[in-house]
Protein backbone atom coordinates (compact mmCIF):
# COMPACT_ATOMS: atom_id res chain seq x y z
CA UNK A 1 0.00 0.00 0.00
CA UNK A 2 2.73 2.37 0.95
CA UNK A 3 4.66 1.38 -2.17
CA UNK A 4 1.68 2.32 -4.30
CA UNK A 5 1.66 5.75 -2.72
CA UNK A 6 5.26 6.46 -3.68
CA UNK A 7 5.24 9.83 -5.32
CA UNK A 8 7.81 9.26 -8.01
CA UNK A 9 6.29 8.88 -11.40
CA UNK A 10 8.70 6.23 -12.63
CA UNK A 11 7.94 4.06 -9.61
CA UNK A 12 4.21 4.38 -10.12
CA UNK A 13 4.57 3.56 -13.78
CA UNK A 14 6.72 0.54 -13.01
CA UNK A 15 4.11 -0.70 -10.56
CA UNK A 16 1.36 -0.04 -13.07
CA UNK A 17 3.29 -2.00 -15.64
CA UNK A 18 3.50 -4.85 -13.16
CA UNK A 19 -0.27 -4.83 -12.91
CA UNK A 20 -1.09 -2.38 -10.14
CA UNK A 21 -4.25 -0.59 -11.15
CA UNK A 22 -4.06 1.60 -8.06
CA UNK A 23 -0.67 2.86 -9.18
CA UNK A 24 -2.08 3.61 -12.60
CA UNK A 25 -5.04 5.31 -10.99
CA UNK A 26 -2.62 7.65 -9.24
CA UNK A 27 -0.97 8.40 -12.57
CA UNK A 28 -4.40 9.16 -14.01
CA UNK A 29 -5.09 11.44 -11.06
CA UNK A 30 -1.94 13.40 -11.73
CA UNK A 31 -2.46 13.81 -15.44
CA UNK A 32 -6.22 13.87 -15.83
CA UNK A 33 -6.53 17.65 -15.96
CA UNK A 34 -3.88 17.97 -18.58
CA UNK A 35 -5.28 15.17 -20.71
CA UNK A 36 -8.87 16.28 -20.38
CA UNK A 37 -7.80 19.88 -20.99
CA UNK A 38 -6.05 18.98 -24.23
CA UNK A 39 -9.03 16.97 -25.38
CA UNK A 40 -11.60 19.59 -24.44
CA UNK A 41 -9.72 22.40 -26.09
CA UNK A 42 -9.61 20.48 -29.32
CA UNK A 43 -12.97 18.72 -29.39
CA UNK A 44 -14.87 21.37 -27.34
CA UNK A 45 -17.60 19.04 -26.08
CA UNK A 46 -17.36 17.65 -22.58
CA UNK A 47 -18.72 14.22 -23.35
CA UNK A 48 -16.35 13.78 -26.29
CA UNK A 49 -13.40 15.11 -24.29
CA UNK A 50 -14.32 12.65 -21.55
CA UNK A 51 -14.29 9.80 -24.05
CA UNK A 52 -11.00 10.93 -25.51
CA UNK A 53 -9.39 11.28 -22.08
CA UNK A 54 -10.53 7.80 -21.04
CA UNK A 55 -9.40 6.32 -24.30
CA UNK A 56 -6.02 8.02 -24.02
CA UNK A 57 -5.37 6.53 -20.59
CA UNK A 58 -6.61 3.12 -21.70
CA UNK A 59 -4.22 3.16 -24.62
CA UNK A 60 -1.35 4.38 -22.51
CA UNK A 61 -2.03 1.56 -20.08
CA UNK A 62 -2.03 -1.01 -22.85
CA UNK A 63 1.22 0.36 -24.21
CA UNK A 64 3.01 0.75 -20.88
CA UNK A 65 5.23 -2.23 -21.62
CA UNK A 66 6.74 -0.29 -24.51
CA UNK A 67 7.14 2.95 -22.59
CA UNK A 68 10.60 4.02 -21.51
CA UNK A 69 10.22 4.70 -17.80
CA UNK A 70 13.10 7.14 -17.78
CA UNK A 71 11.10 9.52 -19.94
CA UNK A 72 8.41 11.82 -18.60
CA UNK A 73 4.89 10.47 -18.92
CA UNK A 74 3.22 13.84 -19.50
CA UNK A 75 4.31 14.54 -23.07
CA UNK A 76 3.54 10.98 -24.05
CA UNK A 77 0.01 10.87 -22.70
CA UNK A 78 -0.48 14.39 -24.01
CA UNK A 79 0.46 13.28 -27.47
CA UNK A 80 -1.83 10.29 -27.33
CA UNK A 81 -4.71 12.49 -26.19
CA UNK A 82 -4.10 15.15 -28.80
CA UNK A 83 -3.88 12.57 -31.57
CA UNK A 84 -7.16 11.03 -30.47
CA UNK A 85 -8.80 14.43 -30.19
CA UNK A 86 -7.52 15.59 -33.54
CA UNK A 87 -8.74 12.42 -35.16
CA UNK A 88 -12.09 13.18 -33.71
CA UNK A 89 -12.31 16.71 -35.08
CA UNK A 90 -11.20 15.39 -38.45
CA UNK A 91 -13.86 12.73 -38.44
CA UNK A 92 -17.31 13.05 -39.92
CA UNK A 93 -19.04 12.78 -36.57
CA UNK A 94 -17.30 15.83 -35.16
CA UNK A 95 -20.13 18.08 -34.26
CA UNK A 96 -19.74 21.80 -34.14
CA UNK A 97 -22.61 22.84 -31.91
CA UNK A 98 -21.77 25.18 -29.05
CA UNK A 99 -20.56 23.87 -25.75
CA UNK A 100 -23.21 23.20 -23.17
CA UNK A 101 -23.19 25.32 -20.05
CA UNK A 102 -20.77 23.90 -17.52
CA UNK A 103 -19.52 24.77 -14.11
CA UNK A 104 -16.35 26.77 -14.00
CA UNK A 105 -13.82 24.76 -12.10
CA UNK A 106 -12.17 27.79 -10.61
CA UNK A 107 -14.09 30.75 -9.31
CA UNK A 108 -13.52 34.24 -10.63
CA UNK A 109 -10.65 35.89 -8.80
CA UNK A 110 -11.75 38.25 -6.08
CA UNK A 111 -11.07 41.58 -7.71
CA UNK A 112 -13.26 44.60 -8.07
CA UNK A 113 -16.81 43.92 -9.10
CA UNK A 114 -16.40 45.64 -12.46
CA UNK A 115 -13.20 43.79 -13.21
CA UNK A 116 -14.86 40.53 -12.29
CA UNK A 117 -17.78 41.21 -14.62
CA UNK A 118 -15.49 42.27 -17.44
CA UNK A 119 -13.27 39.33 -16.84
CA UNK A 120 -16.16 36.92 -16.94
CA UNK A 121 -17.43 38.51 -20.12
CA UNK A 122 -14.00 38.39 -21.68
CA UNK A 123 -13.66 34.76 -20.74
CA UNK A 124 -16.99 33.94 -22.31
CA UNK A 125 -16.10 35.86 -25.45
CA UNK A 126 -12.77 34.08 -25.66
CA UNK A 127 -14.38 30.68 -25.08
CA UNK A 128 -16.85 31.40 -27.85
CA UNK A 129 -14.15 32.69 -30.18
CA UNK A 130 -12.12 29.54 -29.56
CA UNK A 131 -15.17 27.42 -30.23
CA UNK A 132 -15.82 29.34 -33.45
CA UNK A 133 -12.34 28.72 -34.83
CA UNK A 134 -12.19 26.25 -37.70
CA UNK A 135 -11.25 22.87 -36.23
CA UNK A 136 -7.87 22.77 -37.96
CA UNK A 137 -6.90 26.18 -36.57
CA UNK A 138 -8.18 25.24 -33.14
CA UNK A 139 -6.10 22.07 -33.11
CA UNK A 140 -2.93 23.99 -33.97
CA UNK A 141 -3.71 26.65 -31.41
CA UNK A 142 -4.43 24.08 -28.69
CA UNK A 143 -1.26 22.13 -29.32
CA UNK A 144 0.83 25.28 -29.24
CA UNK A 145 -0.82 27.18 -26.42
CA UNK A 146 -1.89 24.45 -24.06
CA UNK A 147 0.58 21.67 -24.92
CA UNK A 148 3.43 24.01 -25.79
CA UNK A 149 4.56 21.87 -28.68
CA UNK A 150 7.08 23.32 -31.12
CA UNK A 151 5.97 24.07 -34.66
CA UNK A 152 7.86 21.03 -35.84
CA UNK A 153 6.11 18.80 -33.33
CA UNK A 154 2.73 20.23 -34.29
CA UNK A 155 3.52 19.70 -37.96
CA UNK A 156 4.39 16.08 -37.23
CA UNK A 157 1.33 15.52 -35.09
CA UNK A 158 -1.02 16.90 -37.71
CA UNK A 159 0.93 15.78 -40.74
CA UNK A 160 1.13 19.26 -42.20
CA UNK A 161 4.02 21.54 -43.10
CA UNK A 162 5.63 23.94 -40.67
CA UNK A 163 4.52 26.79 -42.94
CA UNK A 164 0.92 25.62 -42.57
CA UNK A 165 1.33 25.46 -38.79
CA UNK A 166 2.64 29.00 -38.82
CA UNK A 167 -0.15 30.42 -40.95
CA UNK A 168 -2.97 28.56 -39.15
CA UNK A 169 -1.66 29.63 -35.80
CA UNK A 170 -1.31 33.24 -36.90
CA UNK A 171 -4.84 33.28 -38.31
CA UNK A 172 -6.24 31.67 -35.18
CA UNK A 173 -4.56 34.21 -32.93
CA UNK A 174 -5.70 37.12 -35.06
CA UNK A 175 -9.29 35.89 -34.86
CA UNK A 176 -9.09 35.57 -31.10
CA UNK A 177 -7.49 38.98 -30.79
CA UNK A 178 -10.24 40.49 -32.95
CA UNK A 179 -12.91 38.96 -30.73
CA UNK A 180 -11.21 40.14 -27.55
CA UNK A 181 -10.39 43.67 -28.70
CA UNK A 182 -12.89 45.37 -26.38
CA UNK A 183 -11.34 43.66 -23.36
CA UNK A 184 -7.67 43.78 -24.25
CA UNK A 185 -6.88 46.70 -21.97
CA UNK A 186 -8.07 44.65 -19.00
CA UNK A 187 -6.25 41.54 -20.18
CA UNK A 188 -3.04 43.49 -20.70
CA UNK A 189 -3.29 45.00 -17.23
CA UNK A 190 -3.84 41.57 -15.71
CA UNK A 191 -0.98 40.06 -17.68
CA UNK A 192 1.20 42.78 -16.25
CA UNK A 193 -0.03 41.93 -12.79
CA UNK A 194 -2.06 45.14 -12.36
CA UNK B 1 10.83 51.34 -40.79
CA UNK B 2 9.55 49.15 -43.62
CA UNK B 3 6.19 47.38 -43.99
CA UNK B 4 4.33 46.20 -40.88
CA UNK B 5 5.20 42.75 -39.58
CA UNK B 6 1.88 41.70 -38.05
CA UNK B 7 1.65 38.44 -39.98
CA UNK B 8 4.98 37.34 -38.51
CA UNK B 9 4.29 38.36 -34.93
CA UNK B 10 2.71 35.06 -33.99
CA UNK B 11 5.82 33.08 -34.93
CA UNK B 12 8.03 35.80 -33.46
CA UNK B 13 6.21 35.44 -30.16
CA UNK B 14 6.90 31.70 -30.23
CA UNK B 15 10.57 32.20 -31.12
CA UNK B 16 9.95 30.17 -34.25
CA UNK B 17 11.29 32.67 -36.78
CA UNK B 18 14.62 32.22 -38.49
CA UNK B 19 17.53 34.41 -37.50
CA UNK B 20 17.15 36.92 -40.32
CA UNK B 21 13.38 37.20 -39.94
CA UNK B 22 13.71 37.67 -36.24
CA UNK B 23 16.26 40.45 -36.59
CA UNK B 24 14.02 42.17 -39.11
CA UNK B 25 10.99 42.00 -36.83
CA UNK B 26 13.07 43.17 -33.87
CA UNK B 27 14.21 46.20 -35.81
CA UNK B 28 10.71 46.98 -36.96
CA UNK B 29 9.21 46.70 -33.50
CA UNK B 30 11.68 49.22 -32.12
CA UNK B 31 10.35 51.88 -34.45
CA UNK B 32 6.66 50.91 -34.80
CA UNK B 33 4.41 51.41 -31.78
CA UNK B 34 1.44 49.95 -33.68
CA UNK B 35 3.16 46.61 -34.28
CA UNK B 36 4.59 46.62 -30.75
CA UNK B 37 1.09 47.10 -29.40
CA UNK B 38 -0.21 44.40 -31.69
CA UNK B 39 2.38 42.01 -30.27
CA UNK B 40 1.36 42.90 -26.72
CA UNK B 41 -2.25 42.18 -27.57
CA UNK B 42 -1.36 38.80 -29.03
CA UNK B 43 0.52 38.00 -25.84
CA UNK B 44 -2.43 39.09 -23.75
CA UNK B 45 -4.76 36.85 -25.77
CA UNK B 46 -2.35 33.99 -25.29
CA UNK B 47 -2.20 34.56 -21.55
CA UNK B 48 -5.99 34.83 -21.34
CA UNK B 49 -6.40 31.57 -23.25
CA UNK B 50 -3.97 29.79 -20.95
CA UNK B 51 -5.86 31.11 -17.95
CA UNK B 52 -9.23 29.81 -19.13
CA UNK B 53 -10.69 27.51 -16.52
CA UNK B 54 -11.67 24.05 -17.59
CA UNK B 55 -15.42 23.75 -17.75
CA UNK B 56 -16.26 20.46 -16.12
CA UNK B 57 -19.26 19.19 -14.19
CA UNK B 58 -18.79 19.27 -10.45
CA UNK B 59 -16.99 16.21 -9.15
CA UNK B 60 -15.74 15.14 -12.54
CA UNK B 61 -12.06 14.94 -11.64
CA UNK B 62 -12.81 13.30 -8.33
CA UNK B 63 -14.44 10.38 -10.08
CA UNK B 64 -12.44 10.15 -13.29
CA UNK B 65 -9.41 8.13 -12.06
CA UNK B 66 -11.70 5.54 -10.54
CA UNK B 67 -13.67 5.28 -13.74
CA UNK B 68 -10.50 4.65 -15.71
CA UNK B 69 -9.35 2.07 -13.19
CA UNK B 70 -12.67 0.27 -13.27
CA UNK B 71 -12.53 0.30 -17.04
CA UNK B 72 -9.22 -1.53 -16.80
CA UNK B 73 -10.31 -4.03 -14.16
CA UNK B 74 -11.04 -7.57 -15.26
CA UNK B 75 -14.73 -8.35 -14.96
CA UNK B 76 -14.27 -10.65 -11.96
CA UNK B 77 -12.82 -7.79 -9.93
CA UNK B 78 -15.37 -5.28 -11.06
CA UNK B 79 -18.16 -7.20 -9.37
CA UNK B 80 -16.55 -6.45 -6.04
CA UNK B 81 -15.86 -2.78 -6.48
CA UNK B 82 -17.65 -1.87 -3.28
CA UNK B 83 -15.48 -3.97 -1.03
CA UNK B 84 -14.28 -7.52 -0.90
CA UNK B 85 -16.98 -10.04 -0.11
CA UNK B 86 -15.00 -11.35 2.84
CA UNK B 87 -15.65 -8.14 4.77
CA UNK B 88 -19.37 -8.84 4.73
CA UNK B 89 -18.82 -12.50 5.49
CA UNK B 90 -16.45 -11.72 8.36
CA UNK B 91 -18.85 -9.18 9.85
CA UNK B 92 -21.69 -11.67 9.67
CA UNK B 93 -19.50 -14.35 11.27
CA UNK B 94 -18.58 -12.07 14.17
CA UNK B 95 -22.20 -11.17 14.78
CA UNK B 96 -23.22 -14.81 14.63
CA UNK B 97 -20.50 -15.80 17.10
CA UNK B 98 -21.68 -13.14 19.52
CA UNK B 99 -25.34 -13.99 19.23
CA UNK B 100 -25.28 -17.76 18.90
CA UNK B 101 -25.33 -18.57 22.64
CA UNK B 102 -28.41 -16.42 23.08
CA UNK B 103 -30.08 -17.78 20.00
CA UNK B 104 -29.44 -21.35 21.15
CA UNK B 105 -31.44 -20.65 24.29
CA UNK B 106 -34.47 -19.79 22.17
CA UNK B 107 -37.19 -22.42 21.64
CA UNK B 108 -36.55 -24.38 18.44
CA UNK B 109 -39.72 -23.19 16.72
CA UNK B 110 -38.73 -19.59 17.27
CA UNK B 111 -35.52 -20.23 15.41
CA UNK B 112 -37.36 -21.89 12.58
CA UNK B 113 -39.59 -18.88 12.34
CA UNK B 114 -36.68 -16.51 11.82
CA UNK B 115 -36.56 -15.73 8.12
CA UNK B 116 -33.32 -16.53 6.34
CA UNK B 117 -31.07 -13.49 6.23
CA UNK B 118 -31.80 -11.53 3.10
CA UNK B 119 -28.10 -11.42 2.49
CA UNK B 120 -27.93 -15.15 1.87
CA UNK B 121 -30.59 -15.06 -0.76
CA UNK B 122 -29.69 -11.78 -2.36
CA UNK B 123 -25.96 -11.74 -2.22
CA UNK B 124 -25.17 -12.84 -5.70
CA UNK B 125 -28.12 -11.43 -7.50
CA UNK B 126 -27.78 -8.13 -5.74
CA UNK B 127 -24.16 -7.43 -6.52
CA UNK B 128 -24.11 -9.21 -9.81
CA UNK B 129 -27.18 -7.47 -11.08
CA UNK B 130 -25.91 -4.12 -9.98
CA UNK B 131 -22.49 -4.68 -11.45
CA UNK B 132 -24.05 -5.52 -14.77
CA UNK B 133 -25.60 -2.06 -14.85
CA UNK B 134 -22.42 -0.23 -14.03
CA UNK B 135 -21.35 1.61 -17.19
CA UNK B 136 -17.91 0.05 -17.30
CA UNK B 137 -18.86 -3.45 -16.33
CA UNK B 138 -19.35 -4.74 -19.85
CA UNK B 139 -16.52 -6.63 -21.47
CA UNK B 140 -14.48 -4.42 -23.78
CA UNK B 141 -15.15 -4.65 -27.46
CA UNK B 142 -13.24 -3.36 -30.47
CA UNK B 143 -13.61 0.34 -31.14
CA UNK B 144 -15.00 0.04 -34.62
CA UNK B 145 -15.86 3.35 -36.18
CA UNK B 146 -14.66 5.32 -33.20
CA UNK B 147 -11.97 7.84 -32.59
CA UNK B 148 -9.72 5.04 -31.57
CA UNK B 149 -10.64 3.01 -34.59
CA UNK B 150 -9.87 5.86 -36.90
CA UNK B 151 -6.57 6.47 -35.27
CA UNK B 152 -5.76 2.84 -35.87
CA UNK B 153 -6.51 3.19 -39.55
CA UNK B 154 -5.57 6.71 -40.45
CA UNK B 155 -2.87 7.57 -38.01
CA UNK B 156 -0.90 4.37 -37.82
CA UNK B 157 1.61 5.03 -40.55
CA UNK B 158 2.21 8.60 -39.48
CA UNK B 159 2.32 7.75 -35.84
CA UNK B 160 4.72 4.88 -36.35
CA UNK B 161 7.01 6.93 -38.49
CA UNK B 162 7.08 10.12 -36.51
CA UNK B 163 5.95 9.58 -32.99
CA UNK B 164 7.32 6.43 -31.43
CA UNK B 165 5.50 6.63 -28.10
CA UNK B 166 2.18 7.48 -29.70
CA UNK B 167 2.82 4.84 -32.29
CA UNK B 168 3.34 2.30 -29.57
CA UNK B 169 0.04 3.29 -28.09
CA UNK B 170 -1.85 3.22 -31.33
CA UNK B 171 -0.40 -0.09 -32.35
CA UNK B 172 -1.82 -1.68 -29.27
CA UNK B 173 -5.03 -3.60 -29.74
CA UNK B 174 -7.90 -1.27 -28.97
CA UNK B 175 -9.21 -3.29 -26.08
CA UNK B 176 -10.40 -0.31 -24.06
CA UNK B 177 -14.02 0.72 -23.98
CA UNK B 178 -15.23 1.83 -27.34
CA UNK B 179 -15.75 5.51 -27.70
CA UNK B 180 -19.31 5.02 -28.84
CA UNK B 181 -20.14 3.02 -25.76
CA UNK B 182 -18.52 5.38 -23.35
CA UNK B 183 -20.19 8.29 -25.09
CA UNK B 184 -23.52 6.63 -24.45
CA UNK B 185 -22.57 6.44 -20.82
CA UNK B 186 -21.52 10.06 -20.80
CA UNK B 187 -24.75 11.31 -22.34
CA UNK B 188 -26.31 10.88 -18.94
CA UNK B 189 -23.64 12.40 -16.73
CA UNK B 190 -25.16 11.15 -13.53
CA UNK B 191 -24.65 7.59 -14.67
CA UNK B 192 -21.04 8.17 -15.45
CA UNK B 193 -19.38 10.27 -12.81
CA UNK B 194 -21.50 12.64 -10.80
CA UNK B 195 -23.89 10.38 -8.97
CA UNK B 196 -22.99 7.87 -6.32
CA UNK B 197 -22.27 4.45 -7.76
CA UNK B 198 -25.52 2.87 -8.87
CA UNK B 199 -24.59 -0.56 -7.58
CA UNK B 200 -24.98 0.55 -3.99
CA UNK B 201 -28.65 1.25 -4.59
CA UNK B 202 -29.54 -2.12 -5.93
CA UNK B 203 -29.07 -4.33 -2.92
CA UNK B 204 -30.95 -1.77 -0.84
CA UNK B 205 -33.89 -1.85 -3.18
CA UNK B 206 -33.91 -5.58 -3.24
CA UNK B 207 -33.71 -5.81 0.50
CA UNK B 208 -36.43 -3.26 0.85
CA UNK B 209 -38.62 -5.25 -1.49
CA UNK B 210 -37.88 -8.35 0.52
CA UNK B 211 -38.55 -6.73 3.85
CA UNK B 212 -42.29 -7.47 4.14
CA UNK B 213 -41.61 -11.10 3.35
CA UNK B 214 -38.89 -11.28 5.93
CA UNK B 215 -40.90 -9.67 8.69
CA UNK B 216 -44.17 -11.42 7.97
CA UNK B 217 -43.58 -14.41 10.25
CA UNK B 218 -42.38 -12.17 13.02
CA UNK B 219 -45.72 -11.81 14.93
CA UNK B 220 -46.11 -15.57 15.06
CA UNK B 221 -42.63 -15.99 16.47
CA UNK B 222 -43.34 -13.36 19.10
CA UNK B 223 -46.58 -14.95 20.20
CA UNK B 224 -45.06 -18.38 20.58
CA UNK B 225 -41.93 -17.30 22.32
CA UNK B 226 -43.80 -15.10 24.77
CA UNK B 227 -45.06 -18.08 26.75
CA UNK B 228 -41.72 -19.82 27.16
CA UNK B 229 -39.14 -17.04 27.27
CA UNK B 230 -41.01 -14.01 28.43
CA UNK B 231 -37.99 -12.36 30.02
CA UNK B 232 -35.58 -13.12 27.23
CA UNK B 233 -37.94 -12.42 24.39
CA UNK B 234 -37.65 -8.67 23.81
CA UNK B 235 -33.87 -8.81 23.98
CA UNK B 236 -33.65 -11.83 21.72
CA UNK B 237 -35.99 -10.20 19.24
CA UNK B 238 -33.85 -7.09 19.24
CA UNK B 239 -30.78 -9.24 18.77
CA UNK B 240 -32.31 -11.06 15.85
CA UNK B 241 -33.43 -7.82 14.29
CA UNK B 242 -29.96 -6.43 14.87
CA UNK B 243 -28.45 -9.52 13.30
CA UNK B 244 -30.50 -9.09 10.17
CA UNK B 245 -29.79 -5.38 10.01
CA UNK B 246 -26.08 -5.85 10.52
CA UNK B 247 -25.93 -8.52 7.88
CA UNK B 248 -27.81 -6.36 5.45
CA UNK B 249 -25.62 -3.42 6.28
CA UNK B 250 -22.44 -5.44 5.96
CA UNK B 251 -23.72 -6.70 2.67
CA UNK B 252 -24.54 -3.41 1.07
CA UNK B 253 -22.05 -0.98 2.61
CA UNK B 254 -19.01 -2.92 3.71
CA UNK B 255 -16.62 -0.17 2.69
CA UNK B 256 -18.47 2.74 4.12
CA UNK B 257 -19.82 3.54 7.58
CA UNK B 258 -17.96 1.04 9.70
CA UNK B 259 -14.72 1.48 7.88
CA UNK B 260 -14.99 5.24 8.18
CA UNK B 261 -15.66 5.06 11.89
CA UNK B 262 -12.81 2.64 12.44
CA UNK B 263 -10.45 4.90 10.58
CA UNK B 264 -11.58 7.91 12.57
CA UNK B 265 -10.62 6.12 15.76
CA UNK B 266 -7.19 5.07 14.65
CA UNK B 267 -4.31 6.99 16.16
CA UNK B 268 -0.65 6.82 15.29
CA UNK B 269 2.13 6.28 17.77
CA UNK B 270 4.86 6.10 15.14
CA UNK B 271 5.61 7.44 11.69
CA UNK B 272 4.93 4.03 10.18
CA UNK B 273 1.50 3.91 11.78
CA UNK B 274 0.73 7.42 10.58
CA UNK B 275 1.68 6.37 7.07
CA UNK B 276 -0.55 3.33 7.29
CA UNK B 277 -3.43 5.54 8.44
CA UNK B 278 -2.72 8.02 5.68
CA UNK B 279 -2.74 5.23 3.10
CA UNK B 280 -5.97 3.86 4.49
CA UNK B 281 -7.59 7.29 4.19
CA UNK B 282 -6.30 7.63 0.67
CA UNK B 283 -7.78 4.30 -0.26
CA UNK B 284 -11.07 5.28 1.35
CA UNK B 285 -11.14 8.60 -0.50
CA UNK B 286 -10.44 6.84 -3.76
CA UNK B 287 -13.03 4.16 -3.32
CA UNK B 288 -15.69 6.52 -2.01
CA UNK B 289 -14.68 9.38 -4.28
CA UNK B 290 -18.23 10.49 -4.91
CA UNK B 291 -19.50 9.73 -1.43
CA UNK B 292 -20.29 12.21 1.32
CA UNK B 293 -17.19 11.31 3.36
CA UNK B 294 -14.63 11.63 0.59
CA UNK B 295 -13.79 15.21 1.53
CA UNK B 296 -13.14 14.30 5.15
CA UNK B 297 -11.06 11.32 4.02
CA UNK B 298 -8.88 13.52 1.82
CA UNK B 299 -8.32 15.96 4.65
CA UNK B 300 -7.53 13.12 7.04
CA UNK B 301 -5.01 11.75 4.56
CA UNK B 302 -3.20 15.08 4.47
CA UNK B 303 -3.25 15.35 8.24
CA UNK B 304 -2.03 11.80 8.70
CA UNK B 305 0.75 12.49 6.21
CA UNK B 306 1.74 15.58 8.20
CA UNK B 307 1.71 13.48 11.34
CA UNK B 308 3.97 10.90 9.68
CA UNK B 309 6.44 13.66 8.91
CA UNK B 310 6.18 15.13 12.40
CA UNK B 311 7.02 11.79 13.92
CA UNK B 312 9.65 10.55 11.47
CA UNK B 313 11.00 13.73 9.86
CA UNK B 314 11.25 11.79 6.64
CA UNK B 315 11.41 14.30 3.78
CA UNK B 316 9.44 12.03 1.55
CA UNK B 317 6.50 12.13 3.94
CA UNK B 318 6.61 15.89 3.89
CA UNK B 319 6.83 16.06 0.08
CA UNK B 320 3.88 13.73 -0.26
CA UNK B 321 1.81 15.58 2.29
CA UNK B 322 2.57 18.91 0.65
CA UNK B 323 1.64 17.58 -2.75
CA UNK B 324 -1.51 16.00 -1.41
CA UNK B 325 -2.42 19.21 0.40
CA UNK B 326 -1.90 21.32 -2.69
CA UNK B 327 -3.96 18.92 -4.76
CA UNK B 328 -6.72 19.12 -2.20
CA UNK B 329 -6.68 22.92 -2.18
CA UNK B 330 -6.90 22.93 -5.97
CA UNK B 331 -10.08 20.90 -5.89
CA UNK B 332 -13.23 22.84 -6.72
CA UNK B 333 -15.16 20.72 -4.22
CA UNK B 334 -12.78 21.17 -1.29
CA UNK B 335 -14.89 21.83 1.80
CA UNK B 336 -12.21 22.22 4.46
CA UNK B 337 -9.38 24.23 2.97
CA UNK B 338 -8.54 25.84 6.31
CA UNK B 339 -7.78 22.51 7.91
CA UNK B 340 -5.52 21.54 5.07
CA UNK B 341 -3.77 24.91 5.11
CA UNK B 342 -3.15 24.42 8.80
CA UNK B 343 -1.69 20.98 8.11
CA UNK B 344 0.53 22.45 5.42
CA UNK B 345 1.73 25.18 7.77
CA UNK B 346 2.66 22.49 10.26
CA UNK B 347 4.89 20.95 7.61
CA UNK B 348 7.22 23.94 7.63
CA UNK B 349 10.68 22.92 8.78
Amino acid sequence: MHAVAEPTEARLLAEARDGSLLAFEEIVRRYQRRVYGIALRIVRRHEVADDVAQEAFMRAHQALSTFDLTRPFGPWIGRIASNLAINHVRGPQAREEPLPEGHAETPAPGRGALDAVLEREAREVLEQALADLPAEQRAVFALRTFEELSYREIAESLDISIGTVMSRLSRARERLRGALTPYLGLATRRAEGG
Amino acid sequence: MGPHVTERLSAYMDAELGEADRAQVDAHLRGCPACARHLEELRAVEAAARALPLQVPAGYFAAFPGRVRRGLEPARFRRRRYGPAWIGAAAAAVVLALLTPRLLREPPRSDLAVPPPPAAAKKDSGFGGAAARVPHAEPPRPAVGTVGGRLEEEGRERAQAKSPPAAAATRATPAGPSLERSRNAAVAPSAGYAAPPPATDEPQKEHAAGAPQASAPQPRMEAESAATARDEEPKARRDKAALGALQRRAERAPASDDRFQRLLHRTASSAAEARAIRDAWRAFAREEATGPRADEARVQAVEAGAEAWRRGKDDQDRTEAQREGREYLARPDALQPDRVRAALRALSP
